[in-house]
């Protein structure tokens, strides 16, 4: 495996700005449902501030890494998702950090605004959160659709504007649904916000997943390259579609099934073991491919296959860990719901 | 519309004694046919590579449907 720091860098960059767009698009999402439901105001509140306290955290990351890569590392190659192979030249690494270094420095005094309001004056920040978040995700969706840039606009370009894109709708709605699941465990009166948020969430990764296909047929014939990275990302991309049927429907309507007392409950609790797996398949799956996107991998397929098992363990364990430590519930008494 | 309705009368289908939805189905068989066409690809498989992409986005339709009749439906 060929790892170095300019590449680990452009990963970090990539994830912290994708879940900063996230978390801004839904955090907006969010503002606009608490408007139709004043009924749950407080309940609102809590979570848009704990999605804005999201957003500012991997934004400052960002902020730190872009400025890193821009000024002191010079930019890597890089890989598309699936092992479909095109690589962008430094030159065109280089040209996008420059082309959005005017936005970044929107972006980070619109960052310091918020951070100022969500830290010192909440009442402020709530009242300016749709604002906020829409503005944020706008200049996200131009940044990270500029770290790619070319002389002229062609197919390729638009594929690097695809594929870098969709990462705010894949891979960081995915980070989004597990810091909300954990955050909101114990809190009765969160979880049937975010719960029944998560379909609409599940939508969001379906689409960014096709946005990517959609980019691919954009560059096909000539970029496929069909070596063991190849067929580990095209394997991996399969089974995130096989898991995540399982995940968007069967998993979220036994989340919130969940709301309910034991015995009045559709889904057994054994099912919770599905779920558990189901999660740690998704995380360790989308870890995989963005990772394959950005080093290589010189191993045969199976060395790679099994080791992407073995993180799936991995993660298993890590979760029941936590599980067992912090996620332990009493039993509901009566139904949560927002009504 | 019609897709909404659509997902009202076959909301869910019994295959292999198995209740799925049709966005389930399309999407089993996207991710399906995708493993199947890779040992392939280079040949006869690349046309049911293509097909597992048409497939899953058959599937988003189906889905997004499936979460607007659940949500007005609640």
């Amino acid at each position: 495996m060929e790892l170095n720091l300019p590449d680990f860098i452009r990963l970090l960059i990539q994830l912290c700005l994708a879940v900063a767009g996230a978390s801004a698009f839904w955090g907006f999402v969010l503002t606009r449902r608490a408007k139709n439901d004043p009924d749950h105001k407080s309940e609102y509140e809590k979570i848009i501030e704990l999605v804005g306290k999201i957003s500012a955290f991997s934004s400052v990351l960002f902020l730190l890494f872009w400025f890193l890569a821009s000024n002191f590392i010079f930019p890597a190659v890089s890989l598309a998702h699936e092992g479909i192979k095109i690589a962008p030249t430094n030159e065109y690494i280089r040209a996008g950090f420059l082309a959005s270094t005017f936005f970044v420095f929107l972006f980070s005094i619109l960052v310091l605004i918020s951070i100022k309001y969500l830290f010192f004056n909440k009442a402020r920040f709530q009242k300016l959160a749709p604002k906020f978040f829409l503005i944020q995700f706008l200049l996200v969706a131009i940044i990270i659709s500029l770290q790619v840039l070319k002389p002229s606009f062609d197919k390729e370009q638009l594929f690097f504007i695809f594929h870098n894109f969709h990462s705010i709708f894949t891979l960081a709605i995915v980070v989004l649904i597990d810091i909300l699941y954990l955050t909101t465990f114990k809190n009765n009166s969160l979880k049937p916000i975010v719960y029944n948020l998560f379909p609409w969430m599940s939508i969001g990764i379906w689409i960014g997943l096709g946005l990517d296909f959609a980019s691919v047929f954009l560059i096909l014939p000539g970029a496929l390259v069909l070596n063991s990275q190849f067929f580990l990302s095209q394997t991996v991309v399969a089974i995130i579609i096989l898991n995540g049927t399982l995940l968007s429907s069967r998993v979220n309507d036994y989340l919130i099934d969940s709301l309910k007392p034991v015995e009045t409950r559709k889904f057994k609790t054994s099912f919770e073991q599905v779920f558990h797996w189901s999660g740690s398949i998704s995380i360790v799956s989308w870890l995989t491919i963005y990772s394959v996107d950005f080093f290589k991998f010189n191993a045969s397929f199976p060395v790679l296959f099994f080791s992407y098992i073995a993180f799936i363990f991995l993660a298993r364990a890590v979760y029941e860990v936590i599980n067992r430590k912090f996620l332990k519930l009493e039993p509901l008494s009566e139904p949560l719901g927002l009504n | 519309m019609a897709v909404i309705t659509g997902i009202k009368y076959f909301k869910q289908m019994k295959i292999l004694g198995f209740k799925l939805k049709l966005s389930e189905v399309f999407f089993l068989l996207s991710g399906l046919a995708m493993l199947i066409s890779l040992p392939w690809i280079s040949g006869s498989g690349f046309n049911l590579w293509l097909f597992a992409k048409f497939a899953y986005f058959t599937g988003i339709v189906f889905f997004i449907a499936d979460v607007i009749y659940n949500n007005k439906h609640q």
